[in-house]
């Protein structure tokens, strides 16, 4: 009975010493393999490219070089804010009031700078992005408000910390939904001032519609599947669909291919473009 | 009883064993990224450009050589630096940035850090700014099974 038992250990161990060999799998036989094929053997490439998005912030810079000049009263009223209750809608929001700070810390009046600074941080909080615009910022901030070479500085902080804060909590995810209303809000600013027909601010718009496909890849990962995301994707396809039908791109193969500085879009395809952009941000600043 | 006993004792050993061999994978793989320090350093690097971006990417070596791209949106008529921090890998990985994306006709090579000596901290700046695609170029596993991370940040000219 002794021996059985102990013949059963003996066997237990065997196997516990194989299982451990087999988990150190990249023990020297293993390595010398791989340093055998690291130039012969089939290259794995990952099925989709990853891809990151550009700051709010710098798309406004893009656009104020192009010429694009400061409207008052166009920008979302810091009032709306307690319109947006749901964790998308303060999202958008936050993305929304983002790009009308940017806009206004390069066009804008002090008191315009100092409104969209407080809504920002008001919304970075009770999204639980503490750290991204803590209160010394903001006091930075209000103290330099008339130096826009120190609150480009501030705004780029904040924008590395919420990078930090969004991949040190794995939720990149959801920066997505902060570019998203972002990027409406910043084409949406663009759009109201090519009445007066500039040529550089128009090729930015157009530009700047490469980035849909990312946003829409974005979207379609998310991991919630609310309706406030799904009503997302069908804007975002819609506005896709009006960058592809430009008469402009309908010969281009590969959007790689496109010469934006040269680009040229009608009157016509110009206004389909704003006003679709329009509706999309009428409902998030809704709250919608 | 003494079956009983048996029993226990047995099902203690295989447990000890599983556990002990789940121990070892668990701690096998060395994760050698630091990306808070990578990127401290990389955003020293950056200056006097505005920061735009980051990414860390995650990589691991395994038996097979693998490629991961990353897309980067650039635009026209801006000046960008990128820095890239490699310090957090147990190997040499290269990066090279192309004007389109894996498998597309008419893709060039704008840079390659092939002939680097020293890849710890990566410089480029593009000489025209369009979308760009970067690419890690990750060979197998040399020794020991390690993970890491590579940190890539992007800025812009502000004038």
């Amino acid at each position: 009975m002794r021996n059985r038992l102990l013949t059963t250990i003996t066997i237990i161990l065997s196997c516990g010493a194989l299982l451990f060999q087999s988990c150190g799998g990249s023990g020297n036989e293993n390595d010398n393999q791989n340093q055998g094929n690291t130039d012969t053997s089939v290259v794995l490439v990952q099925e989709q490219a990853g891809f990151v998005l550009p700051s709010p912030l710098q798309i406004s810079y893009i656009f104020k070089k192009a010429g694009l000049k400061f409207m008052p009263g166009i920008t979302n009223p810091v009032e709306n804010v307690s319109k947006y209750n749901t964790d998308i809608s303060k999202s958008l929001s936050f993305g929304v009031y983002s790009a009308d700070l940017s806009y206004c810390v390069f066009s804008g009046e002090t008191q315009h700078k100092l409104d969209y600074i407080k809504v920002v941080k008001q919304l970075a909080d009770e999204l639980g992005m503490l750290n991204v615009m803590d209160q010394s910022l903001v006091d930075s901030f209000e103290k330099n408000v008339g130096k826009e070479d120190s609150l480009v500085d501030y705004l780029a902080t904040s924008q590395e910390r919420m990078d930090q804060y969004l991949k040190e909590n794995a939720i990149e995810y959801k920066e997505v939904i902060f570019f998203l209303g972002a990027w409406i809000e910043g084409m949406y600013l663009g759009s109201r001032d090519v009445n007066s027909n500039k040529s550089d601010v128009i090729s930015r718009l157009v530009e700047q519609m490469t980035i849909l496909d990312n946003i829409l890849i974005g979207l379609k990962q998310y991991p919630s599947k609310e309706s406030e995301i799904a009503a997302l994707v069908t804007d975002v396809e819609a506005l896709k669909k009006i960058f592809s039908n430009f008469d402009a791109l309908k010969s281009i193969e590969d959007v790689d291919d496109i010469d934006f500085e040269q680009i040229v879009i009608s009157i016509e395809e110009l206004g389909t473009l704003s006003g679709k952009i329009e509706e999309v941000r009428t409902k998030i600043i809704a709250g919608k | 009883m003494y079956n009983i006993m048996k029993k226990g004792f047995i099902y203690g050993i295989i447990g000890l064993v599983v556990a002990t061999g789940f121990a070892f994978q668990a701690g096998e793989i060395e994760d050698l990224c630091k990306s808070k320090e990578a990127m401290q350093k990389s955003k020293n690097a950056l200056k006097p450009f505005n920061y735009d971006l980051s990414e860390v990417t995650e990589i691991t070596f395994g038996q097979q050589p693998q490629v991961k791209e990353v897309e980067v949106p650039l635009f026209f008529g801006e000046k960008y630096r990128f820095i890239f921090n490699l310090e957090g890998l147990a190997q040499r990985v290269d990066i090279e940035i192309y004007n389109k994306k894996e498998g597309a006709k008419n893709r060039e090579l704008l840079f390659t850090s092939k002939d680097k000596q020293d890849i710890n901290l990566v410089v480029f700046e593009p000489k025209k700014s369009k979308k760009m695609y970067v690419n890690y170029l990750i060979p197998s596993a040399s020794g020991k099974s390690t993970k890491g991370c590579s940190v890539m940040v992007v800025g812009y000219e502000f004038k």
